[in-house]
């Protein structure tokens, strides 16, 4: 650092760069903390840091990637705080926690559009954090209630957030608004149980997913009304994950909307999404999913041989077409959540040494992340944001 | 190969002979190519002084007959443009910028560009102020609210 600002000081020029090309072109390819930092060069400046919507966007294409700075979208697995990146470096990491989670017992529960949420030691306190600013908001919670979803956009701040928690002991679920600052009861029938780690998206800006076994319940915040619907590969046996999720599917957020993936008998990922949905009389009468790509792990596998020989090692099979076929298979692969664009993410977990693998649907390419593994399910979608959570 | 020479003519009508494969690099360029009846002297590209396109030439040239095929060339080439980079002061640099905007250079503008993140970096909120010939238009308590609510970037 020193030694930059050495240099500067032998030039002293006349600036005559537009403000298009400094803040289109230069200040994305800043690390964080510098973009931060310049908040305080002028006026225009801390307006634009703070409210250009395209800010994140360019920054992960063209910003730096230092370890441990979440700056390009991936996958975040709450329980054991890891992110994965999907940027050209390819690697998982523990990130960065600040001040208030360190030393204490914090529970991570999900995130939701680049804000984190979890809670705080006692369970009366719910959190909402930016991983990339720091910014926090804290919201009460009840000892009985278990939030299971975070409503909240930080590009649509006027909403506030709102946060679905279920009630302990008589299976009926309750809202938060940051709006009222009060727990209401949401709708009047009881709901399903839902298992302790679930996994749960946010789209459309009304609506939250939770995946649980053949189904997924759905709440629409809006409405407040909520129901159920079938999971596309319905009729297939479902072998549940302790956790609730049956490790051979998972639910993420592709261009706003739910997607579905899963793999089939026949070694296939098949990746989902929402098609058009039917109201009827307040309630949805028909979703329709629309199956988006298809991909056969046995051909990816073939495809690029070097990145799985070491296991297909492991697995002693010599032929290359039976080895790939035994790799593909739903005992061990397991699809993770589709974020849309090019990249496909699934984790091949053999004799208890799990990797993850990112299959990119363009180049065909097959990559494996690299970095110390520690696998726990559920993981969400993750998109980072530089915007402040709303409140 | 095309040999085709093109002539572009600078802001104080300098002209610059290069080849095609090496001028159509430049998406501006290659429009006005296939869009406009050609001055006499050459493309006229009004806006950029013949300082600066002596270097968008020197760099295009380089660009265009180095195709690498390996890791190696890839190397080399990436070492010409950090010493590209390296003889020139801030005041071209900031030129080249607005010239490799104008004329649609992608990989110049993202040279260019990354040049001037790398030496913002480090700076202090002074130093960029001082970079861009900015005005502190914040009052003293505005930048202390400010200061405040970002304390993690200073630290």
């Amino acid at each position: 650092m020193e030694e930059e600002t050495k240099k500067v000081a032998c030039f002293g020029l006349q600036s005559k760069l537009t403000e298009d090309i400094i803040f289109e072109e230069i200040l994305p390819r800043l690390p964080i903390k510098s973009i931060f930092r310049f908040k305080l060069v002028s006026q225009k400046w801390l307006n634009f840091i703070t409210n250009d919507p395209l800010l994140p966007t360019h920054h992960s294409q063209k910003g730096p990637n230092t370890t441990n700075d979440i700056t390009s979208s991936g996958l975040f697995c709450p329980r054991s705080q890891l992110f994965i990146s999907s940027d050209d470096q390819n690697h998982q990491f523990k990130w960065n926690k600040p001040e208030f989670m360190t030393g204490q017992p914090v529970e991570v529960l999900g995130c939701c559009n680049g804000l984190i949420y979890g809670m705080l030691p006692g369970y009366l306190k719910i959190f909402i954090f930016n991983p990339i600013t720091k910014h926090t908001v804290y919201a009460p919670n009840l000892l009985n209630h278990r939030p299971v979803g975070l409503v909240a956009d930080p590009r649509n701040p006027s909403l506030g957030f709102t946060i679905l928690a279920m009630h302990n002991d008589k299976r009926k679920f309750k809202l938060y608004s940051s709006k009222t600052g009060e727990w209401r009861v949401f709708g009047d029938d009881p709901w399903y149980p839902l298992p302790r780690y679930h996994q749960a998206v946010f789209t459309g800006g009304k609506r939250v997913y939770l995946s649980f076994g053949k189904h997924i319940t759905w709440f629409d915040v809006e409405r407040e009304i909520a129901g159920m619907i079938e999971c596309p590969d319905k009729g297939s046996d479902i072998r549940v994950h302790p956790y609730g999720q049956p490790y051979y599917t998972n639910i993420g957020v592709c261009d706003g909307e739910l997607s579905y993936s899963n793999l089939t008998r026949e070694g296939e990922i098949e990746i989902w999404s929402e098609g058009q949905n039917i109201w009827l009389q307040g309630k949805i009468l028909m979703f329709v999913w629309v199956k988006k790509h298809t991909v056969s792990l046995p051909k990816v596998f073939k495809g690029n041989w070097n990145v799985v020989s070491r296991i297909c090692k492991k697995i002693k099979i010599s032929n290359r077409k039976k080895a790939a076929r035994f790799l593909a298979h739903r005992s061990w692969v397991s699809p993770l959540p589709y974020s849309g664009g090019e990249h496909i993410w699934f984790t091949i977990n053999l004799d208890d040494h799990p990797k993850v693998f990112l299959y990119n649907l363009r180049t065909k390419e097959l990559k494996s992340i690299k970095g110390d593994i520690l696998m726990e399910y559920p993981f969400f979608p993750f998109i980072p944001t530089l915007l402040p959570c709303p409140t | 190969m095309s040999t085709k020479k093109i002539t572009l003519l600078s802001s104080d009508r300098e002209q610059f002979i290069v080849d095609e494969a090496v001028a159509i690099q430049s998406q501006t360029i290659k429009n006005l190519i296939e869009d406009t009846v050609p001055d006499e002297d050459g493309i006229p590209l009004p806006v950029v002084h013949s300082r600066i396109l002596a270097k968008v030439t020197e760099y295009l040239t380089k660009h265009a007959n180095y195709k690498p095929h390996n890791d190696a060339a890839k190397e080399e080439l990436k070492n010409w443009d950090v010493k590209f980079l390296g003889k020139l002061d801030n005041n071209t640099l900031f030129d080249l910028i607005l010239a490799a905007n104008y004329l649609d250079i992608k990989g110049l503008l993202d040279l260019t560009c990354q040049a001037v993140a790398d030496l913002m970096k480090g700076m202090s909120v002074e130093e960029v102020r001082k970079l861009f010939n900015i005005e502190n238009d914040f009052t003293p308590e505005e930048e202390e609210a400010v200061r405040k609510e970002n304390q993690w970037a200073f630290d």
